[in-house]
């Protein structure tokens, strides 16, 4: 009985001291100097300040793409696009008939 | 065209991208549709050159080469924050540190450019090829593959790679550009019913009017064989992974392929062809249905059961097996055509 409870005493202690040096590990990332630098330089400011940005509910993701100022592509009479930017045999965009009917639309998925 | 006639029939648009045909259907009158492809384009043209390891100057590349804590798009941030989750779901099957190892087996430019080298065997002497175990090993210098070689701070955007450590995340940059733009499109543009589909990552979304997504699964074998199916949904992900594509010969003259095992570091030895995956998301998808491939029929069927995975998969062996694990209830409804020789249920 008394060999269980330790052995038990023992395994508490293994996960004990594994949960704190992970709590430990991350503690050592939020306070270290080399992030806080690195931080600084590249938003100017401190890492007690989170970036307005994070704090509403906009999507990041997509405010930094921005398409509209990007959209520079154009089409011509029969549909095709006409590429202002780019290589032609890359990047010609293309419209064809659709190959669905109502209700019920069409594609296919592969290896690629 | 009439507005009417649009408005029942999605307008298709193809172009390339991340090395890949893109198709977009869009169900919506032609100058928002045309307007919304433009868009299209521009995303993945733009996720491109942040994510491609083939571009010298992209987001992934510098960040490749940094040293300490380094500023990260909110886009980089967002992928390899999907990542390190991904890390965890596969068990370290997916990972993307294995930039090194795909290059030292000879994936060191583009597909396009690698097939242009010229050198390739017929397609079945490729597939039934084995390698030998002499190319790069990060296991013999003590590579722990199941977890991230990068740290993230959570709200700041800034990424502290691993002394060593190269991304490479080509894994799941597709599908989640595709999810990505996808929701973008409904939610933004208000575009009630179209799909994404980026080399067979696909991301579908429709109304009650607009039911049904038929997406054709390309066989690995030819069509003689007949082993065609496909899949049906209104909304939702769907995408297939596989070796029967990018594939090449390394320069011993041994057959590779892109899904590398991160447990060897070399290209997996696997029975699966190819695997199709069905879901929500395409990013999760796309991981799902490469670990199966990575892992092999009998690993594969064990790991999803462990994790209570609920997605549909199906997969098609080397010897023409056909596997599949999902719902058995809706297999005959959103597999048409196919007849698993091996069904497994998910687990409850």
């Amino acid at each position: 009985m008394a060999r269980r409870n330790r052995n038990q005493w023992r395994k508490w202690q293994a996960s004990a001291a594994a949960t704190l040096t992970v709590a430990a590990l991350f503690q050592y990332v939020r306070t270290s100097d080399a992030f806080d630098a690195a931080y600084a330089a590249a938003n100017g400011t401190d890492t007690g300040v989170t970036a307005s940005t994070q704090l509403d509910s906009r999507d990041d993701v997509m405010d930094e793409w921005s398409p509209d100022r990007k959209d520079q592509f154009s089409w011509d009479a029969d549909g095709d696009s006409v590429d202002q930017n780019q290589n032609q045999d890359q990047t010609k965009l293309f419209r064809s008939g659709s190959e669905s009917s109502r209700g019920h639309y069409q594609s296919h998925t592969g290896v690629s | 065209m009439s507005r009417t006639e649009q408005a029942v029939s999605p307008l298709r648009f193809c172009f390339y991208a991340m090395n890949t045909e893109v198709e977009v259907q869009l169900l919506a009158d032609r100058e928002q549709a045309e307007h919304a492809a433009c868009l299209v384009k521009n995303w993945f043209e733009t996720q491109e050159q942040r994510f491609s390891r083939f571009v010298a100057d992209s987001e992934l590349n510098r960040l490749n080469k940094s040293e300490g804590w380094v500023p990260v798009s909110a886009a980089m941030d967002e992928v390899l924050s999907l990542a390190y989750g991904y890390i965890g779901q596969t068990e370290g099957i997916f990972q993307p540190g294995i930039s090194q190892a795909l290059r030292s087996a000879g994936y060191d430019i583009s597909f396009e450019k690698m097939q242009q080298r010229g050198f390739q065997l017929p397609l079945l002497a490729r597939l039934f090829r084995t390698r030998e175990n002499e190319s790069f090993s990060m296991s013999e210098h003590g590579y722990d593959y199941s977890r991230p070689n990068w740290i993230q701070r959570e709200g700041s955007r800034m990424v502290h790679l691993d002394p060593g450590a190269e991304l490479d995340l080509g894994g799941i940059v597709k599908g989640w550009a595709v999810e990505r733009i996808a929701d973008w499109l409904q939610k933004t543009l208000k575009i009630t019913a179209g799909m994404i589909n980026a080399g067979g990552d696909v991301q579908v979304w429709g109304t009650k009017d607009h039911q049904h997504w038929t997406l054709e699964i390309k066989s690995p074998f030819s069509q003689e064989q007949g082993m065609n199916g496909a899949v049906r949904l209104q909304r939702g992900a769907v995408a297939t992974s596989g070796i029967t594509r990018r594939q090449w010969q390394d320069e011993h003259g041994l057959t590779a392929h892109h899904l590398i095992d991160p447990r060897t570091m070399e290209p997996s030895l696997t029975d699966i062809l190819q695997c199709t995956v069905v879901g929500q998301h395409a990013s999760q998808c796309e991981i799902i249905a490469k670990t199966v491939c990575i892992l092999g029929s009998a690993e594969a069927v064990n790991w999803l059961n462990r994790h209570y995975d609920r997605h549909d998969a199906l997969w098609i062996t080397r010897e023409g097996n056909v596997y599949f694990r999902g719902n058995t209830a809706t297999l005959a409804e959103c597999w048409p055509g196919f007849d698993p020789d091996h069904r497994f249920s998910l687990i409850e």
